[in-house]
């Protein structure tokens, strides 16, 4: 039997089982484990288990999500040039998907249109939360876009098509389709009420 | 108002005992289960994770002690481990135990409907959020990748039935959101008690094909998907006996219970509030990665610098042009860097070797790093307008220099994107 009581409890249980969700959880990724190896042909005789599997879901994460992983391996600042690019300085080697190995020197790469660098949407704010290690130069300025598509920084003409791609605009749609769900939830319990 | 306050929800029947104690040993059963596995969320905790030193302790020791097990095996719960299946075995007795304790002081004896009612709800949250988090990933092409280069040259007959299967479904990005498709509905259907049967025969079936292929393809997922089908036949089964009724037995389908059914205002609200928060946690949880990564079809997403596949053209090793000969098993025939890390080269004989690699672009090397342990360097040098691949270097006290073009992957039969109506579109 359900009384009030009980689903007060219910309801309370939730609200703290999200609350304990929203905490960050220490994770790797890869697909299981022996496809993963034998993925690059590895021999089944140099195949070892280890103790993180993520059941055939989806590979790679750890470096698709880190930005760390994707360029240069350890950043230690960016310098924003443009709307459109920015340098990248750091040190060591990449080592895409695997802990970066650093050797003394320091590496640049310049790059164009980059996800997070050169994304309007991400305010510098919001990217020294995601890198805290990662000193950020020259973003502090105001961005300028005119409403005729001209990034008025560099001066010249830059078709809004060109502006970073389609990324990012999923933050928006998990938005949405969570809205989506919770007010008609809401207005139907309303409405039964 | 007294009646308010007692009763929320409809009473139902009594039940056998052994029917209450049955669904709580699944309660249990399942609780421990999915409570235990160190499955990779992004928002959820992964309990199961912080669990893994106490869970492999556990299987390590019911393996040495109670099923003496010889010779190395893996204790840790990973997928298909041996410590899976011990630690299942484990979960098992416990829930078996647990249960008729349960029942044993028990007091209540007209709880079972509610109890079965909440264990259906939380299930089927959960195997909402697992058919989404997989449906996702195969509508994305995360799951199913494009095949990686060095399995593109890899004959068939050299292929396990595992990585052949992960590489044929990779290789169609159509078949791909039509089965993501098909694990995202019945994810939706889940959650909402007038549509949860239907999702739970939905997931049921979903469920047996992938068993079915889990075995049948030896994917070591095997243990978990039969889990995750126990799920969907738990919540499936009533509308499955009521079809029977109606499609098999001609008589007529019996009427659901409809639970939980409230009666005043506020816990109505509260309920309304909880679900829908918890139907937000679920999707977040599924469609958090993507996002994140902003990437929604990984068949576009970058590959790291290399990435390819090189046919070399010239050996040469300690000074001497080795010819391209298929009976020498030390000339390099094609060389493959792997989107995860990986220097591959394959020889003559069609033999694979794989380095872990690491890039030191500020000095133009690559670090190799061989499984027994050994580290070997390659200077490297690109020539874009040629295609050309440059390696210098020593390897297993080798001296190589080798010249290697780049291979065209897309032109590969397989990579074509065309479709075909008729056979004599082919032509």
């Amino acid at each position: 039997m359900i009384t009030r009581r009980n689903l007060r409890a219910m309801t309370t249980s939730i609200l703290f089982a999200i609350a304990i969700c929203s905490a960050p959880s220490p994770r790797a990724f890869s697909q299981t484990q022996l496809i993963a190896h034998r993925s690059h042909g590895g021999a089944i005789e140099s195949f070892k288990a280890g103790r993180e599997d993520d059941f055939g879901t989806s590979p790679e994460m750890e470096y698709r999500m880190s930005k760390k992983g994707l360029s240069i391996g350890i950043i230690d600042s960016v310098i924003r040039l443009s709307d459109t690019s920015a340098i990248e300085i750091g040190r060591g080697t990449m080592s895409p998907g695997s802990e970066a190995r650093g050797i003394p020197g320091t590496v640049r790469d310049t790059v164009y249109r980059d996800h997070y660098w050169n994304n309007p949407r991400i305010p510098v704010d919001s990217l020294r939360k995601l890198f805290p290690e990662i000193t950020f130069i020259g973003f502090e300025r105001p961005r300028k876009h005119a409403d005729n598509g001209v990034d008025s920084d560099r001066g010249s003409a830059v078709a809004r098509d060109d502006m970073p791609a389609r990324r990012g605009d999923g933050g928006l749609m998990l938005m949405a389709l969570c809205g989506a769900i919770v007010l008609p939830a809401l207005a139907y319990g309303l409405r039964r009420s | 108002m007294i009646e308010e306050d007692r009763t929320d929800i409809q009473r139902a029947p009594h039940e056998s005992a052994a029917r209450s104690t049955g669904l709580r040993f699944a309660i249990l059963f399942a609780f421990l289960f999915v409570i235990t596995l160190p499955f990779p969320y992004h928002l959820l905790p992964n309990i199961g994770g912080y669990l893994g030193p106490i869970t492999e302790i556990e299987a390590r020791w019911a393996g040495d002690h109670l099923l003496h097990l010889h010779g190395p095996y893996t204790a840790a719960v990973v997928s298909d481990s041996t410590g899976m299946y011990i630690h299942v075995v484990v979960l098992l007795i416990i829930s078996a135990a647990g249960a008729l304790l349960w029942s044993a002081i028990s007091r209540r004896k007209n709880h079972a409907s509610a109890l079965r009612y909440l264990f259906h709800a939380a299930i089927s949250y959960y195997l909402s959020l697992q058919l989404l988090k997989y449906g996702f990933d195969k509508l994305f092409k995360y799951q199913f990748y494009l095949p990686e280069p060095n399995t593109l040259f890899t004959p068939v007959g050299h292929l396990s039935r595992d990585i052949l299967y992960w590489s044929s479904m990779g290789s169609s990005h159509a078949y791909n959101v039509l089965a993501g498709m098909l694990e995202i509905i019945p994810a939706l259907l889940l959650p909402f008690r007038r549509t949860r049967v239907l999702g739970a025969i939905g997931a049921t079936m979903v469920m047996v094909h992938i068993v079915m292929l889990n075995f049948g393809f030896d994917i070591s997922v095997k243990l978990y998907s039969c889990f995750l089908l126990f799920l969907s036949l738990v919540v499936a089964l009533p509308g499955i006996s009521r079809l029977l009724d109606l499609l098999a037995f001609n008589r007529d389908a019996a009427i659901m219970p409809a639970y939980p059914a409230f009666s005043n205002r506020r816990n109505i609200l509260l309920y309304s509030f909880a679900k829908a928060l918890a139907i937000v946690l679920v999707v977040a949880e599924a469609l958090f990665v993507y996002v994140r990564a902003g990437e929604f079809n990984d068949d576009h997403a970058p590959r790291p610098f290399l990435h390819g596949a090189y046919a070399v053209e010239t050996f040469i090793r300690n000074g001497d042009t080795l010819p391209a000969l298929t009976t020498d098993s030390n000339r390099f025939r094609r060389i493959f860097i792997h989107r995860r890390g990986y220097f591959i080269a394959q020889l003559m004989n069609d033999e694979m070797r794989d380095y872990r690699l690491d890039y030191d672009l500020h000095h133009d090397m690559l670090i190799l790093h061989g499984n027994d342990g050994s580290t070997s360097t390659f200077d490297y040098s690109v020539f874009d307008r040629d295609s050309l691949l440059i390696l210098r270097g020593i390897i297993g006290g080798d001296s190589l220099a080798i010249r290697a073009r780049r291979i065209d992957l897309n032109a590969l039969p397989l990579l074509q994107r065309s479709f075909h109506w008729t056979i004599d579109d082919y032509r």
